[in-house]
């Protein structure tokens, strides 16, 4: 019996407790958070069997699966819409990633959650989006795909607003889903395109069928069209307006969203799809400098918020644009490494953030009302320190080497292409800054003393809560070990199979050379926050007002916002104005003229309604006289 | 042997009758018995050609129309019966609420 032959059940578990809460939650109340825990956890365990398996070399591609539209019905190109599962080793890593980080939140929310009067629908929309979420990994079809893309879509859109009542998260959950929707309409060209040309969307015979059947132009038009829909949901600028809103959820979601299922979901469309990119430059270019603008502006913009949960958000933005900006430099595994690194640290930042506004009964806080939480909260402020030293890329912890692979990749991939050596630069920048942020944030929050009285009143989670914290900090130990086992050559493996790609090789020296400058930033970044929030040898007011147009630009958000804003209000809007016009001329005339016309003829003839029989018979007989006059000429 | 033009005659004259019944009384009885002098003059024409043309077919289609014929009076007289009770009148022309 092999594991992979039940693999389909794994995106089925959750569905089914979707289903079960829906149907008998609201008599389950906060019970049916067990269920969704118990499914969460087969699909877990199944996926433990699945990547076991996946290792020792098997791999499992159901072709045909099942037929949504055959040759028959539609008359034309045949299978038109079957829906595999591909299970090769990326879909097996990120299932088991994704059906980890899942459970653990799950969990964790048991203790989040406790005392939310509608608490059956949350859980129901988690399984949901859980389930989306493995579905979306495994499926060999890219519609298919894209059927889980936009269930993740539909599902992070009910979670943002699962607190519906206030109505900034309302309006949160709005544009999360019309921002992505607009991003879609990419994706959406993309199949429409590949399918047109290639008469498939099946993945592998794409791959197989791309290189000798697609010229360099039309697969630079399809992999960019695919990119817009990962830029809108892996929140890349400019369709990144979304994800600091997004906030506005349970921190719970917060985290789903963040560490495992939507924002991920964008980056691992790419690095599914990636034997179509290597084969356009373009593209890669195109993905590379996306990311790298993504990485550093969402850094600097985490620099100066102060809201405790949107600085994480801008830092899971900017580790997006790390991801994007290896898989665009050439190197899937870095990419990958990364991706798989972030789902850790940022699902345990995100649950020990989650733990700090429980502990205050906050919905999220302003981190200056905060302060001296690390005595109060022990566990939750180490297990933070430990997601804050990964995710910052400090040496020697894990954030550090896959940091460190990335600009390896960029510095291979600037040798064949110069445009990148920009990239690396900037990426250097954006390291500095991504140091800054998170323990600008951690000595605020933890450290000094507390500055409300919602701090002073502060006391540790319960275990609930603190057990699934200290479960991922020693993952984050764990996890970066994963590179010891190989695991870049086994991913890079799977894309050489269908597209010979190599970046050029660095140096052992050069190499070196990388891991030495990127850790002396890091060190001197660490410093310069010490020294301004710890020692206090600056106030940050000062630097503050030393850099004040950029602090004004970045403030407001690069004025990406006001920009939209502008656009709805003023040009849509003029735009709507004058297609109102038109349509009030419409109406008046056209509409409204064919029914003044139709009364009027219906007020001659009515006439003829007289009521009387006499008439009608009349009527009758001349008919039929009229009739017969004109038969007997 | 009494010629076939002499039935159409009579078979006209007997429609033109019914028809000139139906269309100057205002008595609902009235014009009912119009209609069963016109359904009978189709009756003659029938069975008037079945014989002249010797097929039987005719005089099965007027067993039938006698049939129906009788099973519409029924009905008739009793929309009339209806009428009766509800307006208290059988001129047609006072009945005029099925009109614009």
């Amino acid at each position: 019996m092999s594991a992979l032959e039940y693999a389909w059940l794994i995106p089925t578990f959750p569905a089914v407790a979707f289903v079960l809460i829906t149907l008998f939650g609201s008599r389950w109340g906060e019970r049916s958070g067990i269920v969704a825990v118990l499914f969460t956890a087969l699909s877990f365990i199944l996926s433990v069997f699945v990547i076991i398996e996946v290792l020792s070399g098997k791999e499992l591609t159901y072709e045909n699966g099942i037929t949504w539209i055959s040759k028959e019905s539609v008359g034309f190109a045949e299978e038109i819409f079957k829906f595999g599962l591909l299970i090769d080793k990326l879909a097996a890593v990120m299932l088991f990633v994704v059906a980890f980080g899942s459970l653990i939140i799950m969990i964790y929310s048991l203790g989040y959650m406790h005392g939310d009067e509608t608490v059956h629908r949350y859980y129901a929309e988690m399984s949901l989006f859980i389930s989306s979420m493995l579905l979306l990994v495994i499926s060999r079809n890219i519609l298919l795909l894209f059927i889980a893309w936009e269930l993740v879509g539909l599902c992070s859109y009910l979670l943002i607003g699962y607190w519906y009542k206030y109505s900034t998260a309302a309006s949160a959950a709005k544009k999360a889903i019309i921002v992505t929707r607009v991003a879609d309409i990419g994706f959406m060209l993309g199949l429409v395109l590949l399918y047109n040309w290639l008469h498939t969307l099946d993945i592998v015979e794409i791959f197989e069928r791309a290189p000798k059947e697609l010229t360099e132009e039309q697969i630079t038009i399809v992999s960019l069209l695919l990119f817009i829909g990962a830029m809108g949901k892996s929140s890349q600028v400019p369709l990144h307006v979304w994800l600091p809103d997004a906030m506005e959820g349970p921190t719970t979601v917060s985290a789903l969203i963040h560490a495992v299922t939507m924002v991920k979901a964008g980056v691992y469309m790419v690095a599914r799809m990636y034997p179509l990119y290597v084969l356009s430059d373009t593209a890669m270019l195109v993905v590379a400098y996306i990311g790298a603008i993504t990485a550093f502006m969402a850094a600097s913009m985490g620099l100066v918020r102060i809201d405790i949960k949107r600085i994480v958000a801008y830092s899971t933005m900017s580790h997006l644009g790390f991801i994007a900006l290896a898989l665009g430099s050439g190197s899937i595994a870095a990419g990958m490494y990364h991706l798989i690194n972030h789902s850790m640290f940022k699902a345990l930042l995100f649950l020990a953030t989650g733990s700090v506004l429980h502990a205050v009964h906050a919905r999220s806080i302003d981190i200056r009302k905060l302060g001296g939480l690390w005595k109060k909260m022990p566990i939750t402020a180490i297990t933070a320190l430990v997601a804050i030293v990964s995710l910052s890329g400090l040496p020697p912890f894990g954030g550090f080497w896959s940091k460190d692979e990335i600009l390896a990749a960029i510095k291979a991939s600037a040798m064949h292409e110069p445009a990148y050596i920009y990239l690396y630069y900037l990426t250097m920048v954006t390291a500095f800054l991504s140091v800054a942020y998170l323990f600008r944030w951690y000595f605020i929050v933890f450290l000094g003393k507390p500055k409300s009285k919602e701090a002073e009143h502060a006391h540790e989670s319960p275990a609930i809560m603190t057990v699934p914290l200290i479960v991922l900090a020693a993952c984050s130990f764990i996890v970066p070990t994963v590179k010891l086992f190989g695991y870049d050559e086994v991913v890079s493996d799977w894309v050489g199979e269908y597209a010979p790609y190599h970046l050029p090789h660095l140096t052992e020296d050069e190499h070196e050379k990388i891991a030495v400058i990127s850790a002396i930033i890091a060190v001197i970044s660490f410093l310069t926050v010490f020294a301004v929030y710890y020692l206090k040898v600056v106030s940050s007011e000062t630097i503050v007002r030393t850099f004040k147009p950029i602090h004004t630009l970045v403030n407001n958000k690069y004025y990406f916002d006001h920009a939209y804003n502008y656009f709805a209000e003023r040009i849509v809007y003029v735009f709507s104005l004058l297609l109102d016009v038109l349509e009030r001329l419409y109406d008046k005339y056209i509409v409204d003229g064919i029914a003044k016309v139709t009364l009027m003829f219906g007020d001659v003839i009515k006439k003829l309604q007289t009521g009387k029989i006499q008439d009608y018979v009349t009527l009758i007989f001349l008919g039929l006289s009229v009739l017969l006059i004109i038969l007997s000429i | 042997m009494v010629p076939l033009s002499s039935y159409i005659m009579l078979s006209l004259i007997l429609f033109s009758i019914g028809v000139f019944g139906i269309l100057t009384t205002r008595n609902m009885i009235r014009i009912l018995m119009g209609v069963e002098i016109l359904l009978n003059s189709a009756n003659l024409n029938f069975i008037a050609f079945s014989r002249y043309m010797g097929d039987i077919t005719g005089n099965v289609f007027v067993l039938f129309t006698i049939i129906i014929a009788a099973a519409e009076a029924a009905v008739g007289l009793a929309i009339v019966m209806m009428i009766y009770r509800n307006y208290l009148t059988l001129n047609v022309g006072k009945i005029k609420e099925m009109r614009w």
